[in-house]
């Protein structure tokens, strides 16, 4: 066997996982290199073959044939080439327990960006306890790979250790307590910032006061918002913080719904002087000098910072303004995947169907690595301001694979079955977001969908549990606890409950709380005298309250109440059709509609064709009285035929309310006879006359 | 010498393994006792069920056949090692050009993620978050009424064998369960030290950490 041929066999045999035969090769392949007078062989096969050498004994450490210095030797071969790459040296920095500092650095000054060989660099410089140069490392490696989270525990213990070490230092220099007091803000570690505060051989300056203290506070296990709030305005307030306790009350202040707060915080935070960092330093024999006074801020703090302040005014629909801040924090950070998803959400907020950017920006937020659950529910909320409901269904779905449902998901999950009409399918997913322990600010919009959900399903009892949780949810201060009770006299009017309606108003009207639309209903409620005029002083309806420019079904309402106690029949019945349209209580708007236009008998063919729609769109809410108007309209009409049938409908739909009286069933028998004549139907109409005097009797 | 919770420590209370992925799926827990939450809770009982349901478990069985392939190193870890397996050997320029042939955002961002840590990881993978997901689903079982106190406990003495073959120390342990999370989330998403009320998994160890320093020294 050749030598070109025992290195294909070397490489065959990786590939193929036979090791035994493998090592066996290699070694032979080994020594024939290294015998005494050196065989002529190509540089090509040599390199490969000392790359597979590497690769292979450094995977297989515990084999009898390993041996450091011949790896270190195949490494040296390849450097003799140029043919050395980041693999070879990452693959001996794995060797942690063989490998010598001087090896590192050597291979840092090739390779500054390699994980491996930073972290193999980090370990040996704890080993040694230098620890500073080992937080400089990590920190290195964390902006070059943001994404390896596992790093930061051990930057943690690292700077604990650090800490504790400088502590039993017996002098301390000025630079030194900057840095204690920075990394006993970022660990938390009670006994360290104690010491720092309670020492007096350290003269912290009131900022650096002001973040320990911060910092042991949010560690805390109990944690009292009014009591933060006021300790940020009497204490924290007065100076400049870093960014990392700036975060910390900023995130604190987020999570409570404390905007107003969040933004002061913003506004007071300071970050280092950035120092631009030149990798040219970065050379065999100054790389612990370079880690050592690695001193830039950490990035994702950086990123955070920007991101609060496009959500603050996110929150604030001021978009424009919060597309700015991400636009900043986009050349500050080059496309962060937090930043993206950021910048799609506002995107879905100021939306624009035609355009398809914020689904794009939440896509590539997706390539660049945004969290799956994170980008499921962004996609989410795009599809349910699209009001693609069965996209947004499946993707909550998919979402409530990989994590617990939120209240969030929950809210969406509900909105999903809301939108598509399946009421009872929302209230299962609405009522355990309600059960959540955890507090979402998605909380009161669920409390609105979940009543809107009830009324449709004509469910009173949990309509005004929800309702009453709404009320007591708003202080009686708060604008939207009257909102809500004018709500809840809509809710009375629209299922007919007039009585208890009234006496809802009254008290709003009292108390000079009642709304501009609902005002219309109080009139009408006075004017169906379920109200009577002595208890209430009302002036007398005219033109002037009549809304000129109607657009929602509140003003509609309005105008058609308004019309009807004035007497304009048609005006009324137009306006009733219209707030239908707008309204999910389309058969209770149409049936006021119909009754409208009975009153007036020129509009017959308006009142037909209002019984069409409600036939059509809302059947259940036809009763006797409006078909049996019907069959009224079509004989009077002299319209034969549909007089005929519709009387039959009424019959056959309405058996026993039909007949409930004795002179029903004579009623009957001559309305169709009548019918039937002038059909021309003989044998029909003689049958009906039969009917009539056998039920006929006259008093 | 490490700050971490030391391995020793889960040899008096092997369930703490699962104390962070605990804390870091439900609101409200029981950290001390043997099932995590309380059986006696409805609200407990729900959120029990419901993380039974996102990793599909419908009856003791199939909680039974879960715990086992858990512990063989099915699911989670046997996916890690394919992927580490098949990018190893490949350079910088190799692996782009291999992730490119990848579908889907996700799949990318986990072979990303994976690529820098190839060394660190090849040997067990993520083991300890296949461990860790192992004790937990065990205790919230005991919720449920799927397994026993007993058993509970008898299972952790084992499972504290298989981690003291595998992790030298509590932080390698930790970081690993970390790395699985991400793994499961597809995430790429740093997680920076913030309110660690509302945290990420490394807040929540960090927190359990500050809590065992705090005490040692009180």
């Amino acid at each position: 066997m050749n030598f070109n041929e025992l290195v294909t066999f070397i490489a065959q045999s990786i590939s193929d996982r036979d090791y035994q035969s493998c090592e066996q090769a290699l070694v032979e392949g080994y020594e024939y290199l290294n015998q005494e007078d050196k065989p002529l062989v190509d540089s090509v096969e040599e390199v490969s073959f000392y790359r597979l050498y590497i690769v292979f004994f450094t995977r297989f450490i515990g084999s009898d044939n390993f041996d450091y210095d011949k790896v270190i030797t195949a490494l040296s071969v390849l450097e003799y080439y140029g043919a050395d790459q980041v693999r070879e040296f990452e693959l001996i920095g794995g060797l942690e327990q063989y490998c010598d500092i001087a090896f590192y650095e050597r291979a840092l000054d090739y390779h500054p960006n390699s994980m491996a060989l930073l972290l193999g660099y980090a370990n040996k410089m704890e080993e040694i306890r230098k620890y500073d140069v080992a937080i400089g490392c990590l920190h290195h490696a964390l902006s070059v790979y943001p994404e390896a989270n596992n790093l930061r525990l051990r930057l943690w213990d690292l700077q604990v250790n650090y800490s504790k070490q400088l502590l039993n230092k017996d002098i301390l220099e000025e630079g030194e307590i900057d840095v204690l007091v920075d990394y006993a803000v970022r660990t938390q570690v009670h006994t360290v910032i104690e010491d720092l505060l309670n020492h007096d051989r350290c003269n912290l300056s009131d900022q650096q006061r002001n973040e320990l203290s911060i910092a042991q506070y949010v560690s805390k296990d109990s944690f009292d918002l009014q009591e933060c709030i006021s300790l940020w305005e009497q204490k924290w307030s007065k100076t400049l913080l870093s960014v990392q306790s700036g975060i910390y009350l900023v995130d604190c202040f987020y999570s409570c719904g404390m905007l107003a707060q969040m933004m002061e915080v913003i506004e007071t935070i300071a970050f280092k002087e950035e120092i631009p960092v030149d990798m040219r330093e970065l050379t065999e024999d100054y790389v612990e000098e370079f880690f050592q006074s690695y001193n830039r801020e950490d990035r994702e703090l950086v990123v955070s910072y920007y991101n609060y302040k496009a959500l603050y005014y996110k929150h604030q629909y001021e978009l424009e303004l919060a597309l700015k801040y991400v636009n900043v924090a986009k050349i500050v950070v080059e496309e962060h995947p937090s930043i993206l998803l950021t910048e799609g959400s506002i995107l879905t907020m100021m939306l624009n169907p035609e355009d398809e950017t914020a689904l794009d920006t939440l896509m590539d937020a997706a390539y660049k690595g945004a969290s799956l659950p994170n980008y499921l529910l962004e996609v989410a909320h795009y599809y349910d301001m699209l009001g693609s409901y069965h996209d947004v269904l499946s993707l909550v779905n998919s979402y409530h694979a990989y994590t617990l449902p939120t209240g969030e998901s929950l809210y969406l999950q509900g909105k999903g079955y809301f939108g598509l009409g399946q009421y009872g399918q929302a209230l299962k997913p609405l009522e355990s977001a309600m059960n959540l322990k955890e507090d979402s600010p998605y909380r009161l919009s669920v409390n609105s969908l979940l009543m809107t959900s009830y009324k449709y399903l004509n469910d009173t009892q949990k309509f005004i549990e929800a309702l009453q949780y709404r009320l007591s949810c708003f202080h009686v201060s708060r604008p939207e606890h009257w909102e809500t009770r004018n709500y809840y006299v809509v809710f009375l009017y629209e299922m007919k409950a007039y009585e208890q309606c009234a006496k809802l108003i009254v008290q709003l009207h009292q108390i000079n709380q009642l709304s501009k639309s609902n005002e219309a209903i109080l009139y009408y409620l006075v004017d169906a005298e379920y109200l009577s005029s002595s208890e209430i002083q009302l002036p007398k309806v005219t033109e002037a309250l009549i809304v000129q420019d109607p657009q929602s079904i509140e003003d509609y309402r309005a105008n058609a109440l308004y019309y009807w106690i004035m007497g304009d029949n048609l005006e009324s019945a137009k306006a009733f059709e219209a707030a239908a349209d707008l309204s999910y209580e389309k058969g209770f708007y149409l049936a006021r509609a119909y009754w409208r236009t009975t009153y007036d008998t020129s509009l017959y063919e308006y009142s037909l064709a209002l019984m069409e729609r409600l036939k059509n769109e809302a059947v259940a809410s036809i009763d006797y009285q409006m078909l049996y108007w019907q069959q009224n309209i079509y004989f009077r009409n002299d319209l034969a035929q549909p007089a005929y049938d519709s009387f039959r409908e009424l019959i056959m739909k309405f058996p026993l309310t039909t007949m409930r009286k004795d002179m029903s069933a004579s009623h009957y028998a001559i309305r169709q006879k009548i019918n039937t004549e002038k059909l021309g139907n003989e044998s029909e109409c003689d049958r009906y006359l039969k009917m009539h005097n056998s039920v006929f009797r006259p008093s | 010498m490490s700050e971490c919770i030391a391995l020793s420590s889960f040899l008096d209370n092997p369930k703490s393994i699962s104390n962070g992925l605990l804390l870091y799926y439900f609101q409200d827990v029981l950290l001390d006792t043997p099932f995590g939450l309380d059986p006696n809770n409805e609200e407990h009982v729900f959120d029990a069920q419901r993380f039974m349901q996102m990793h599909k478990i419908k009856n003791s069985k199939s909680f039974r056949v879960f715990l086992h392939n858990l512990k063989k190193g099915d699911y989670f870890h046997v996916h890690v090692k394919d992927i580490v397996d098949e990018i190893y050997h490949l350079d910088e320029v190799a692996f782009t050009e291999h992730v490119e042939q990848q579908k889907g955002a996700y799949l990318r961002n986990r072979y990303r993620l994976l690529y820098p840590q190839r060394y660190a990881i090849v040997g067990y993978g993520i083991l300890g978050f296949n461990y860790a997901l192992y004790s937990l689903v065990c205790r919230i079982g005991g919720v449920l009424g799927y397994i026993t106190e007993k058993e509970v406990h008898t299972r952790h003495c084992e499972l504290f064998e298989y981690i003291s073959r595998a992790f030298v120390n509590g932080r390698e342990l930790q970081e690993n369960i970390m790395l699985g999370i991400q793994f499961y989330e597809a995430s790429l998403q740093a997680c920076p030290t913030s309110f660690s009320r509302k945290g990420s998994y490394w807040n929540i160890v960090r927190e359990l950490q500050n809590d065992q320093l705090n005490s040692n020294h009180s």
